[in-house]
């Protein structure tokens, strides 16, 4: 029996746009397409079929994976052993930190107890990040890390690393998340006020146009809203609208719109919908060049679009039946392929139960080679481009996420609609809505609420065990750093934030002496806190 | 069914402690929890179990959730458990919630908790826990 239900979610996306089971040309006619406006070529505004002229065929995107375990000690074991197996020009090794890292406390701060190397690696000074990628050729990778609400220590930290090791600054290259809006609605990891965090966050940006022209300094999620339980369309559309709350900011302090364009990155996610996702990358771009050439009055040459990277998405990885999630990070990956995305960094299949193990990194790296090498789906830029369903659903997609950001303007602008809770309001409505489709059986999940097996412990993942002793050491480390360093140079280039805070300067020269010194995370993000005051949530 | 045996409503207070900041889990139970009729108290995020346990005694709640990420959930369910017991919160049943390998549950539940709601569980299956512990 044909369904008549409208709000049957079998016949939606994922984002709930209701679907027809055939579409033809009317439909572009009805979703207001015009192949002139809105398709062009691959590498031209409006960037809808990608950024570069022969898609894939100018090279492959870039393969990564997220990792940091524990101690500074086993992150350059697994990072050395990415090094040896991926084949890039440049590998990108993304250092997961854990939480006190991220939020600025040293081990020996009393939150720190029981979270020391859990969600990544432990990380105080400059001392650990010289141990992490010791003996791996600095002009060989991409230094990343998602640092967010310390990005300018993390900045500081990559740049130190250059300096000590003495490589030129035109070989180090760093990519830094440093997106702290998002924190505020998506993951948590804020220390200071929003106005504040964006400040040190463009001050990362703002020095790494004048001085390191290979780096790019901020990654703009559109990703941690959508695991917070957003729609694709929230997804680009917070995206958008925190790249241009940055944009704005830059442009205010002097810099030119078109020297910050292509530093800029957005971060997205690859969800299961493939066709959606697909649609979903290429309205990103469209939207975003038609925005930006309106905003700041460029024409369609200047104009262009950040690259974008995506992660798997970890919230649609299951606990149950964990093999499963290979086949959903493939699919994804397949998405994010076909929509003509720059990087995609791979889940593992045992993230819905603990950081990945060895098994589950290499499998996660096989799935994008697999891809790249096998499915020929790399060999064709944008293959779906004119496909009616697709391209109806870019427009459908572009014209919601319209909406939303005209909505955002009503409730006063981004900055008004994070500290006020507005955006986080529908998160998390979007996400109780989710699951609720799932525990009532609308929207499947296979081996969790449709095709269930009594024995599914038999795929169970052991967890990564984190070695007891780690927090103790680690304590002690910290200890030992300060004894051996000049504390006087500290006091002195800690002072020295302190001032250029309060003179209005860019921060980042300070921090990066400060950490060439070997002053520690929680040293450097006090003077931040003194000056700015803790933000303890809305 | 929300009600207590002396017709008062169930009070549930609910947090992030430790420092992972992933809110998605925590703010639907709360919501699950408030559709099912109790009161609910969210913390935010960010609490030290001692904040934690005297919010639980000063207002007089009847269940207490905590929601852990990050994987340090055995350290933090005994230290919110022990703040508790401490702060004269030691009749007030804990429920932990978040990314807690099956492996680990019953870690979880020698280190204080009263129900474990790790990855998979339902909104359903939250509200029981209620229930089940206020019983």
């Amino acid at each position: 029996v044909p369904t008549t239900n409208p709000f049957d979610i079998n016949r939606m996306t994922s984002s709930r746009l209701p679907t027809k089971d055939v579409y033809g040309p009317a439909d572009l006619v009805e979703a207001g397409f015009d192949p002139d406006r809105d398709l062009g070529t691959p590498a031209r505004y409006p960037f809808t079929r990608g950024r570069k002229e022969h898609g894939y065929g100018d090279g492959l995107w870039d393969m990564a994976t997220y990792s940091g375990i524990s101690s500074p000690t086993e992150t350059n074991a697994r990072f050395r052993y990415i090094v040896a197996n991926t084949h890039s020009a440049r590998n990108t090794l993304a250092m997961a930190l854990d939480l006190p890292s991220q939020i600025g406390l040293d081990p020996d701060h009393p939150m720190s107890r029981g979270e020391i190397g859990r969600s990544g690696v432990s990380v105080t000074s400059l001392r650990d990040v010289e141990a992490i990628y010791d003996g791996i050729p600095l002009d060989r990778v991409r230094l990343a890390t998602v640092a967010n609400g310390m990005g300018n220590v993390a900045a500081a930290w990559f740049i130190g690393l250059g300096l000590k090791r003495g490589v030129p600054m035109t070989d180090v290259v760093g990519n830094l998340q440093n997106d702290p809006l998002k924190e505020f609605t998506g993951r948590g990891t804020y220390i200071y006020p929003a106005a504040d965090h964006v400040r040190l966050a463009l001050d990362v940006v703002e020095h790494c146009i004048e001085h390191l022209p290979h780096w790019k300094p901020m990654s703009v999620c559109g990703s941690q809203l959508r695991w917070g339980g957003a729609t694709a369309i929230e997804e680009v559309g917070f995206a958008i609208a925190h790249t241009e709350g940055y944009l704005d900011g830059l442009v205010e302090r002097g810099v030119n719109v078109l020297d910050a364009l292509p530093r800029l990155e957005f971060h997205m996610v690859a969800d299961n919908d493939v066709l959606e996702e697909v649609a979903k990358f290429r309205a990103l771009r469209r939207i975003w060049a038609a925005r930006t050439a309106r905003r700041y009055g460029l024409n369609a040459e200047q104009v262009s679009v950040p690259s974008v990277q995506i992660y798997t998405a970890g919230y649609t990885l299951t606990a149950q039946d964990p093999l499963n999630n290979v086949v959903r990070i493939a699919m994804q990956v397949m998405a994010s392929v076909m929509g003509g995305v720059d990087y995609v960094a791979t889940s593992s299949y045992d993230e819905a139960i603990s950081t990945p193990t060895l098994q589950a990194l290499r499998v996660a790296l096989h799935t994008q080679q697999i891809v790249a090498f096998e499915s020929g789906l790399a060999r064709v830029a944008d293959p779906l481009g004119g496909s009616y369903y697709v391209e109806s659903l870019t427009s459908r997609i572009a014209a919601a996420v319209e909406s939303l950001l005209d909505e955002i303007e009503t409730v006063g602008g981004i900055m008004k609609a994070i500290e006020s809770g507005w955006t986080n309001g529908i998160i998390t409505e979007a996400a109780y809505t989710f699951q609720r489709e799932i525990e009532r059986g609308e929207r499947v999940v296979v081996g969790v609420n449709r095709f269930v097996h009594d024995d599914d412990g038999a795929h169970d993942v052991p967890p990564q065990s984190v070695d007891p002793q780690l927090e103790e050491r680690r304590i002690a480390e910290v200890a030992e750093l300060r004894r051996g360093r000049s504390s006087r140079e500290v006091s002195r280039c800690l002072a020295d934030i302190s001032a250029a805070v309060r003179a209005g300067k860019n921060t980042l020269p300070s921090t990066i002496d400060a950490v060439l010194a070997y002053a520690t995370i929680g040293e450097i993000c006090d003077v931040f806190r003194e000056n700015f005051g803790e933000y303890r949530g809305a | 069914m929300s009600q207590l045996p002396d017709d008062r409503k169930i009070r549930c207070l609910i947090a992030k402690v430790g420092l992972d900041g992933h809110q998605r889990g925590v703010q639907i139970i709360a919501r699950a929890w408030r559709d099912a009729g109790f009161e609910v108290i969210y913390l935010g995020l960010r609490n030290t179990p001692e904040e934690f346990a005297r919010v639980a005694v000063d207002e007089g709640v009847d269940v207490a959730g905590v929601s852990i990420l990050s994987g340090s959930h055995i350290y933090l369910t005994r230290a919110t458990r022990q703040a508790m017991d401490a702060a004269g919160a030691a009749d007030v049943p804990l429920i932990v919630g978040g990314v807690i390998p099956r492996v680990e549950v019953d870690d979880v539940l020698a280190a204080g908790a009263a129900r474990v709601l790790g990855p998979g569980s339902t909104l359903e299956g939250a509200v029981a826990a209620v229930h089940e512990v206020t019983r």
